[in-house]
């Protein structure tokens, strides 16, 4: 996902971007260092705890953007999951919307791999269990323990 | 008001008392940030009574009635008339205003000439097509009546700061301003983790409704776009419409 997050982030004018699952956990993130995982974490909280609130007074979100003094910030929804992105206020975004076409139906293929490797039961190799051969071939120097 | 301007009166002798008419109250202002004056304007219009504190000339803090700050300075402003007493040497501990006196007055005026625009296009008659929200105040009315011919505005409430609809509280319009001041709020918190401050203006996109809402400094604007509608269509015309015209 870290891919086509890039992809997206080489849109001029796009700061950061990062993909939250419904429940707001973080799934991935591409920001300059300056932004912590800690601050993707609480905004990912936020969409989700608003998210039921902004479905009932859209029928079904698609998009919100919010713009600001100095930036703007734009959340597209994805099955289960949201895309949020930093931009400057200049971001062209007629370019944006045609990139994120694009890279969403990318993000919604890898995002659902990302999630059923996340639910599925963790499968754990049995440990190796040591035979103890009673008679060990010749020149063997392993597979078993040596009484 | 938590500061009783007619004790202060009685307290500070020091100073003069004089007319607004003629003279008008952003005059009374500019002379004395220019003089760098300290101390307070207490200004008395009907039954209502302003304060306006300077300190060298910066005004730093404002009251009437229960507001204060920005918004009691603003209110002071948009007085027609009144009497004001000069108060120099009269301070305050609240500091409530960080704008520079030349800021103030300049939205100050703006403001005054908006609620002037809004008064008058809600005396004219509607040319268009009822908005269904006669019941409104004049400046909330007002703004239906221009959003309302644009295509694809369904409705459109004028909300105070804490969410509150201006003028008629019909339920479509309560609900309308529920979901403005919602999506605002999420604007404000996510815009302050990211540290890029408050929301000025929001689009929502969705299947059967859309939303926009636009903040002022005391109001918000929420519109409900219809959700067949090109929201960045019906955006542009609602900001040619809101702009004032030259």
């Amino acid at each position: 996902m870290q891919a086509v997050l890039a992809q997206i982030n080489a849109v001029p004018g796009i700061i950061g971007s990062m993909l939250c699952e419904e429940d707001g956990r973080l799934a991935a993130q591409l920001f300059p260092p300056l932004f912590d995982a800690s601050m993707m974490t609480e905004a990912g909280l936020a969409l989700a705890d608003s998210a039921l609130g902004l479905q009932s007074a859209t029928g079904a979100l698609e998009m919100i953007d919010m713009r600001y003094n100095d930036a703007r910030i734009v959340v597209r929804t994805m099955p289960q999951s949201f895309l949020v992105l930093l931009c400057t206020k200049a971001v062209n975004m007629q370019l944006l919307s045609i990139s994120l076409n694009v890279a969403v139906k990318k993000l919604e293929k890898q995002f659902s791999a990302y999630k059923m490797s996340a639910e599925a039961p963790a499968v754990t190799e049995p440990e190796p269990v040591g035979v103890a051969h009673p008679f060990p071939a010749a020149g063997s120097r392993s597979g078993g323990a040596s009484s | 008001m938590n500061f009783a301007a007619d004790e202060l009166l009685a307290e500070n002798p020091e100073g003069f008392e004089g007319a607004v008419a003629g003279l008008t109250l952003p005059d009374v202002i500019q002379m004395n940030a220019l003089n760098r004056f300290s101390g307070c304007i207490t200004v008395h219009f009907r039954q209502r009574t302003g304060v306006i504190f300077f300190r060298d000339g910066e005004i730093i803090h404002a009251e009437q009635g229960e507001k204060t700050g920005e918004t009691a300075f603003y209110e002071i402003l948009q007085w027609p008339g009144g009497k004001f007493n000069l108060q120099p040497k009269v301070t305050t501990t609240s500091c409530t205003i960080r704008e520079g006196w030349r800021y103030l007055l300049m939205e100050a005026c703006r403001l005054l000439d908006e609620q002037r625009n809004q008064s008058q296009s809600a005396r004219q008659p509607a040319e268009g097509p009822a908005s269904g929200n006669a019941g409104g105040n004049g400046m909330s009315s007002s703004i239906s009546d221009r959003l309302s011919h644009i295509p694809g505005v369904a409705h459109a409430v004028l909300l105070s700061k804490d969410g509150a609809p201006v003028g008629d509280e019909s339920y479509q319009r309560e609900s309308l301003a529920a979901q403005a001041i919602y999506v605002a709020m999420l604007g404000d918190r996510i815009g302050g983790i990211f540290g890029v401050g408050e929301v000025k203006a929001a689009a929502l996109s969705g299947k059967s409704q859309q939303l926009l809402v636009f903040e002022s400094k005391s109001h918000y604007l929420g519109i409900a776009v219809s959700g067949e509608s090109q929201l960045g269509a019906v955006e542009a015309e609602v900001r040619k419409a809101l702009s004032p015209k030259k």
